[in-house]
């Protein structure tokens, strides 16, 4: 469930399909040390523009927060802005702009992350800032109470706004019976209303310290510079108890579920199914692996089966796709989404594409389409290499959610040695029914007149 | 005070020096045949970035057809010479080659990454788009039923919505007010031979600029650029004028949502008016400098009516311009937001950007023009844009000069000039409650 819920409007954020796809550089795996109050440091090295991105990612998100408190993980990244005893509110990311850098922070059911993008010699200067309130922010209901109302709007804008966030929220809500996936990581409407000051510090004073905390930095510095900075600033800062980290799970899959929107808001209708996995941390064998592949060849791009029968075959869809992206804590999910064309009811799109699913269990891929699959994602994970942003991300979402360094770094090579017979194996054993939610959203109801 | 604080402040005084090699300069590269083309040298990936644009872009498109441009860009990867649409469209995945053509109101664009091992190929299947695109009527077809299927979804999108009837609303005579997705009607009418005639308008190599970033030497760029570009027509038409804003209105589209879109702009500035620079920074302290912006602080901040508010200073490559901003608030705030908004602007033009805020967004300007210059892809498409805009290679190198030249006398006349809230052409979507023209 990654669902990014960012801080400020209008800055676009790198959505990563294939999640954990890259090889940091041709050196070799990026370095990491540890600092004595268990702040973990990866560095990623890229010299090729003198500009360095700066990132925390504490290990804390919605699915972490406690029941009746929804949306409190994403209040508090952005009160993390509302000041220390010696940062007022707000200036934070004027201190960054006048130093004609960048920052935002993010939140996930799994991760609350904050980072800036600086010249290489401003690096210091964002960590002094990074770590201060790390250690010291200071709330108070002026800065606190607005700051709802600001959360609330976003959600009217993201969500209660947008007929089809309203049905993937809804689909969220059914996967999950039991774990806290299917809450949505900005809350619920009536639960943010009442979050209050001591909610965040609470939050706060659980989740945020240096032992609970990754520090990647990727761009023009080396090892050594970031190890000096890194002890000067975040070095003094004392670690924290922090609770384990610890959801309920998930009973065993039995029922098929379905959910239905009718908003008449809704013009153009949408079909949307997912269905539930693991995650690369949660996998047994390489099912991650092997549903990244299965998703490639399903639904990855307009050489795609589904694309081809029911976009170009067909006639039905005007949109067919396929994902999974294993970087989760706990669970991922395998999503098909198709759009139909004009006059096509969503009941004769799904039974097509139901064909074009239970086809590719049955046969398998072919060696064709895996050869063309493979190659396809390995391409992905080295065009990942041009962006030191999508680098620190690959190695964060990864991290956070459980892989090593050398896991991560690995990928692209262990993504060329998966078989058809696992592709085939992982998806039959997880795309069933009663594993799946199935989302439609109309207008009105399908055969009302 | 602390000694950190103090340290900190200290820094803060610096005036912020670009690091000389942040902004690459290009080479011009120049084929036997005279088309020229940007070429920034990287060989640290096995792959490159190209990118293209044509100036005039859906304003070549004449009445009944709007929508043509973006039709154009989704026809041009179904398919070219002997391949049809699926058997291009392999060629170019098993290659992992990214091909894509798109339209908006400034330009025509083409859009090419591919591996080094991959470039022949790539070169290749891209010259063959451009010189033999199919057009065949199955994927016409399709391509219309995906478009038709886009319109609604900007239907449905509040924002999107906005921001398309904002143009239409602002430019009801101009083909810049033209939907850029078309409508039922213009599209179920457009041919094969309109594609093709559209094409030979809209991109020709006159208009066209050419920017290349990434693992390729000259000379084997320069041997390229014949092959790719041979078969477009040397010159086209004019462009038309720019176009003028309509007078100042305030126009509603029911929504039944819970929030109002709202999209609002102004007469802008031309790149080429001595006067941009100075009217671009007094973008910045307005609302285009994000939380360091007057109307986040005002609107956002100090208020929480919106979780964001931007405007942006938008030159077309036309000539002419515009500013636009944007908030999404609740229905029962969109009178107060919008009347905030005028308040902030009349308060900018009668108290004037202060000495801090003029060196403040000069810092930012100056400073983070290097954040665009990290990734080869990003390279490609800001060389595009200054080349677009008729700028120099060496742009890169006086861009920040031009930033710091600007006085705080300039940056209050251009605030003049610019910000009239009595001129806002503002387009809401929703109920929005309390809002007055």
């Amino acid at each position: 469930m990654l669902h990014l819920i960012v801080r400020a409007f209008a800055v676009a954020i790198l959505f990563l399909t294939t999640a954990a796809a890259a090889q940091a550089a041709s050196s070799g795996p990026p370095a990491t040390f540890k600092l004595a109050n268990g702040l973990q440091v990866v560095v990623i090295e890229d010299h090729r523009a003198p500009v360095v991105t700066h990132m925390v990612w504490y290990r804390c998100g919605a699915a972490d927060e406690t029941r009746g408190h929804s949306g409190i993980a994403h209040f508090l990244e952005h009160l993390m802005f509302k000041g220390t005893d010696r940062i007022a509110s707000g200036d934070f990311s004027k201190i960054v702009a006048r130093q004609g850098g960048q920052d935002n922070a993010f939140t996930t059911h799994d991760e609350t992350v904050y980072w800036q993008r600086v010249a290489r010699d401003r690096l210091g200067l964002v960590m002094d800032l990074e770590s201060d309130r790390m250690a010291h922010l200071k709330l108070t209901d002026k800065v606190v109470l607005p700051e709802r109302d600001v959360i609330l709007e976003e959600r009217r804008m993201r969500v209660d706004n947008n007929p089809s966030s309203l049905l993937s929220e809804q689909m969220s809500a059914a996967l999950y019976l039991n774990h806290p996936y299917g809450i949505p990581v900005i809350g619920w409407f009536h639960e943010m209303q009442k979050l209050t000051r001591a909610d965040a510090e609470a939050w706060y004073n659980a989740h945020y310290g240096p032992n609970n905390a990754i520090l990647i930095v990727a761009g023009d510095v080396t090892v050594d510079e970031v190890k000096t900075l890194a002890e000067k600033y975040y070095g003094p800062v004392a670690a924290r108890p922090v609770p384990p980290r610890w959801r309920p799970g998930e009973p065993p899959p039995i029922a098929a579920r379905r959910v239905t929107l009718v908003d008449a808001r809704a013009t153009q209708s949408y079909f949307s199914r997912e269905y539930l996995t693991p995650s690369y941390r949660t996998e047994k064998g390489r099912e991650a692996y092997a549903l990244e592949v299965g998703a490639e060849i399903l639904g990855g791009g307009a050489t795609s089966r589904l694309y081809r029968a029911l976009v170009e075959d067909r006639k039905l869809a005007a949109e067919a796709s396929a994902s999974y992206s294993g970087n989760d804590y706990d669970y991922s999910t395998f999503s098909i989404d198709l759009t139909p064309r004009s006059g096509v009811a969503l009941a004769a799109l799904e039974a097509a594409g139901d064909k074009v699913i239970a086809d590719f269990l049955k046969t398998g891929p072919t060696a064709e389409e895996m050869k063309r699959a493979i190659s396809r994602l390995r391409a992905a994970a080295i065009y990942a290499r041009d962006s030191q942003n999508t680098m620190a991300q690959i190695y964060g979402f990864g991290l956070i959610d459980g892989q090593t360094i050398d896991e991560i770094y690995k990928w692209p090579d262990v993504i060329a040695t998966v078989k058809a017979e696992e592709v085939a194996a992982a998806m039959r054993e997880f795309l069933k029914p009663e594993r799946s939610v199935t989302g439609l959203l109309t207008a009105k109801a399908e055969g009302a007149q | 005070m602390t000694l950190r604080t103090l340290t900190l402040a200290i820094v803060a005084l610096f005036a912020f020096v670009l690091p000389a090699s942040a902004a690459t300069k290009p080479v011009v590269v120049k084929s036997p045949d005279g088309i020229e083309a940007w070429l920034v040298e990287d060989h640290g990936l096995p792959a490159l970035a190209m990118s293209v644009g044509f100036v005039g872009g859906s304003t070549r498109e004449s009445k009944g057809k709007e929508g043509e441009g973006t039709l154009l860009g989704m026809m041009l990867d179904e398919g070219a010479g002997q391949y049809n649409d699926r058997a291009f469209k392999q060629q170019l995945a098993d290659r992992s080659i990214s091909l894509s053509f798109s339209c908006d109101r400034d330009a025509f664009y083409i859009g090419l990454t591919t591996l080094t091992e991959n470039r022949s190929d790539a070169f290749r299947l891209m010259a063959l788009a451009l010189a033999k695109p199919r057009f065949d009527a199955q994927s016409l077809v399709r391509a219309k039923d995906q478009l038709r299927v886009a319109q609604r979804q900007v239907d449905d999108d509040p924002e999107s919505l906005a921001s398309e009837l904002w143009y239409a609303t602002a430019f009801p005579n101009h083909p810049y007010g033209n939907p850029l997705y078309g409508t039922p009607q213009s599209i179920g009418k457009l041919t094969r031979a309109d594609l093709q005639a559209a094409m030979k308008a809209m991109m020709t190599r006159d208009r066209m600029r050419v920017v290349v970033v990434g693992d390729i030497d000259a000379e084997t760029l320069a041997s390229t650029l014949d092959n790719l570009f041979a078969s477009l027509p040397a010159k086209g038409q004019p462009l038309v004028a720019p176009p003028q804003m309509a007078p100042a209105t305030l126009k509603v589209i029911e929504r039944n949502n819970p929030q109002t879109a709202a999209v609002f702009g102004l007469p802008g500035l031309a790149r080429s008016d001595p006067d941009f620079m100075a009217a671009y920074i007094v973008n910045y302290v307005l609302g285009g400098g994000s939380f360091s912006s007057r109307l986040m602080d005002e609107v956002r901040e100090k208020r929480g009516l919106v979780y964001g508010i931007s405007t942006g200073l938008d030159p077309f490559f036309i000539g002419g311009g515009d500013l636009e901003g944007s908030f999404g608030t609740k229905n029962e705030t969109a009178g107060q937001a919008l009347d905030l908004t005028r308040s902030v602007m009349q308060n900018l033009v009668a108290k004037g950007i202060t000495a801090k805020e003029l060196a403040d967004a000069k810092t930012y300007l100056t400073g983070s023009f290097a954040l665009r210059f990290d990734t080869n892809a990003k390279i490609a498409r800001q060389l595009l844009t200054f080349a677009l805009q008729d700028q120099p290679p060496e742009y890169v190198e006086n861009r920040n000069k031009e930033v710091e030249a600007v006085t705080l006398a300039d940056v209050n006349r251009a605030a003049k000039r610019l910000l009239d809230p009595k001129r806002l052409v503002v387009l809401m979507v929703g109920k929005p409650q309390g809002v007055k023209p």
